[in-house]
């Protein structure tokens, strides 16, 4: 597993998210590993007294609970200084691996589709999706503790954009490479055919050949018209 | 829905035994071997005297690489059944080769790599170029398979990257150096028969486990395109991938070394019989890809996606038994590469250097170079697979364009007079070239069929514009011609 980020970003604003779904999002502030359990305490205890706050914990139907962490899909792995994306495509297989950034106190990660689908839960912070039709796809990132509670969430959905090759292109394609390899086929067998015909090839020699190591070749092994 | 996780599925104990037991009996079966490889020949081409079912199993088990059991999963969840089909059609190469090698042993019966065929056939300047596609591919290769090796290992044992790695290579480049070609293919046959019960044992137990029907409607359900003939990437990739197949076979050393070694007449039917036994692996593979799903398995790594799936349904035996055939096929392909390519530096680049100085060079000298060059090219993949960047396997597919480049000069020198140099070189370098623009333009996925396609064009035009008489006979002396 990758080393975990050196930092969470948190966001307190509440808005909309692509979906249209309005969400919990807790203010952009970067912080260090070792100082997160501070922040989150400062979070959670601003969260339960301040007034006209105590609803923003308590979310309405359909609303995801709000987490204190937020994840960031990257552009690639986070080692290897993967960048943080919105958005990626247009994918011309329907297919990717999608990263994100390691939340500290997870120890799993749930992918979903916008629809609520689970395709991924897992240790990696990395999943392989696969078989996208054409279209949009959005997806959303949660990272699970020990006991099973989402910590931390992909603050926007990743927008995954799919446009498979035309059918036009692809059978194209497909009808050279028919084509090629029927010539390859074809000029093999015209070359077995006529290496069959002339009197260059007697398996004896070669066994002969290869037994003694003759550095010259048989008398009835050269023909001029050894081979096409 | 569980995850393909850094969670390893069985013991590390466990693991290192098993690499300890096999391992030793790999060495211990090398030095055995090795004792008949008193001679060069016999170390390079194991005395040109292997019999059918050898020649069969050595063909099966080095063409059952890790990445048949780790790509062809992948294939099929990234391009559904038609990339089952298209990895399967890797094996339409051995068919081709079939005839070829007959073709290739009655040509040169002294013969020793594919690089001093096209050396002699086509002269220093297009061997040059075809000595240095094969030595990229052999190291793409290598590489590629080394770091599969430590990263399945890790997945499936937990056993760290760089030891598994280790092990591999290690086992690997002793029993060929002490072996030769005698130790890869005794091997090979008994790895080979390991790896397709086991493979068979592990796909009928998946099967019971699993309901084909019920994989089938998770699929259609929620991933109708990867059961779409219509599916253009993968409508794509077909033809590319057998032409990539072809290239593979035709252009390799290490399978005219096999072809060199095996006797006259058993070549055609053991390529023929190891393609039909190869068919049907990357099918059963691309399955437990495709059974992914239905399963509710989570993918993180799509290569590593078969052997967890095994794993997962099969509980401990099925990740001993997976671990077995994983370890067996990496052998098996890994020996074969070092083998081959080690004969081809020692015979294609050290031999010729040292006769250029002026050194003599005995018998005992070749086959001293042929160790040296097998060890050598062993730490250097070692070396280049332990800086373990995910971003070095990907290399092996540019090797696709160049080596499907190689496909008409092979194919027409054999067979045909009229090819000469130049088009057999301007072939190969207008064809490599066409075909690295189309994978970076395009995708992997048209690369090897826009190099064939421009290497076949090339190639004619070029014997129409320049057609030469060339005397087969000069392949068939054991002391090469002038340089031309």
């Amino acid at each position: 597993m990758p080393p975990p980020q050196q930092h969470v970003v948190l966001d307190a604003t509440r808005a909309k998210d692509i979906d249209g779904r309005r969400v919990s999002r807790w203010f952009q502030q970067p912080v260090c590993r070792d100082a997160s359990v501070a922040a989150a305490a400062a979070i959670i205890g601003w969260g339960l007294f301040a007034p006209g706050r105590a609803n923003a914990q308590t979310p309405s139907f359909g609303e995801p609970p709000p987490v204190t962490g937020v994840i960031q899909f990257l552009s690639a792995e986070a080692t290897l200084g993967g960048e943080p994306i919105a958005q990626i495509g247009p994918l011309r297989a329907g297919h990717a691996t999608l990263w994100w950034s390691a939340a500290p106190s997870a120890t799993a990660y749930r992918l979903r589709t916008s629809a609520g689908a689970s395709i991924y839960h897992g240790h990696l912070p990395r999943a392989f999706v696969f078989g996208l039709p054409d279209g949009e796809h959005r997806f959303v990132i949660e990272a699970i503790d020990t006991s099973g509670e989402v910590v931390a969430r992909s603050a926007k959905p990743l927008v995954v954009q799919v446009q498979h090759w035309d059918s036009q292109t692809a059978w194209l394609l497909f009808a050279i490479g028919a084509i090629v390899v029927a010539v390859l086929l074809i000029v093999l067998l015209v070359g077995m055919s006529r290496a069959r015909e002339v009197a260059g090839e007697p398996p004896a020699a070669s066994e002969q050949a290869s037994a003694g190591h003759s550095s010259l070749p048989s008398a009835g092994d050269h023909t001029p018209r050894d081979n096409p | 829905m569980i995850s393909g996780s850094a969670e390893p599925i069985l013991n590390a104990t466990v693991g290192y035994a098993l690499l300890g037991l096999f391992g030793l009996a790999w060495i211990g079966l090398g030095i055995l071997w090795g004792r008949k490889a008193t001679t060069y020949e016999g170390y390079a081409v194991a005395g040109r005297n292997v019999g059918l079912a050898m020649g069969a199993a050595t063909a099966v088990a080095t063409w059952i690489t890790s990445n048949t059991t780790m790509l062809a999963p992948q294939f099929a969840l990234q391009l559904g059944i038609w990339g089952m089909l298209a990895y399967s059609t890797a094996s339409f190469g051995l068919f081709a080769f079939a005839p070829m090698a007959k073709r290739i042993r009655s040509l040169m019966p002294a013969g020793f790599t594919a690089v001093e065929f096209v050396r002699r056939r086509y002269g220093r300047p297009g061997g040059i170029l075809f000595l240095l596609i094969s030595l990229f591919y052999a190291l793409t290769w290598l590489v590629s398979m080394a770091m599969a090796g430590g990263k399945l290992l890790e997945v499936l044992s937990g056993i760290p990257y760089a030891h598994g790695l280790t092990v591999v290579m290690a086992v690997c480049v002793l029993y060929t150096l002490f072996g030769g070609m005698y130790a890869v293919i005794g091997t090979d046959f008994i790895q080979s028969i390991i790896i397709v019960i086991g493979l068979i044992a592990v796909s009928a137990a998946v099967l019971l486990h699993v309901d084909a029907a019920e994989i089938h409607e998770s699929l259609s359900r929620e991933r109708p395109l990867l059961l779409s003939v219509m599916f253009p990437a993968a409508i794509m990739a077909i033809f590319n991938n057998m032409l990539f197949g072809f290239g593979e076979i035709f252009h390799s050393n290490v399978w005219w070394s096999r072809a060199l070694a095996m006797r006259a007449s058993v070549g055609p039917r053991a390529f023929l019989l190891g393609g039909l036994i190869w068919l049907p692996v990357p099918i059963v593979a691309g399955f437990l890809g495709l059974a992914a799903p239905a399963l509710g398995i989570g993918i993180s790594q799509p290569d590593t996606v078969g052997p967890l799936v095994a794993a997962h349904v099969l509980g401990s035996f099925g990740a001993v038994a997976v671990f077995i055939i994983v370890f067996c096929s990496l052998a098996s392909s890994i020996d074969s590469l070092l083998a081959a390519t080690g004969d081809l530096l020692a015979h294609d680049v050290v031999l010729p250097g040292l006769r250029y100085t002026g050194v003599a060079v005995a018998d005992a000298t070749k086959r001293t170079c042929a160790g040296a060059s097998v060890v050598g090219l062993g730490v250097v993949a070692w070396l280049i697979a332990m800086a373990n960047r995910s971003d070095l396997a990907s290399v092996l597919f540019f090797s696709g364009p160049l080596v499907a480049s190689c496909i008409w000069p092979i194919l027409g020198g054999l067979y045909f007079r009229r090819p000469g140099p130049w088009a057999a070189a301007a072939a190969m370098g207008l064809g490599s070239s066409a075909g690295l623009i189309a994978y970076f333009a395009i995708g992997w996925f048209v690369a090897s069929l826009v190099g064939a396609t421009v290497s076949g064009i090339v190639f004619l035009l070029v014997i129409l514009i320049h057609p030469i008489q060339f005397d087969f006979q000069q392949l068939r002396l054991t002391a090469e011609p002038p340089s031309r």
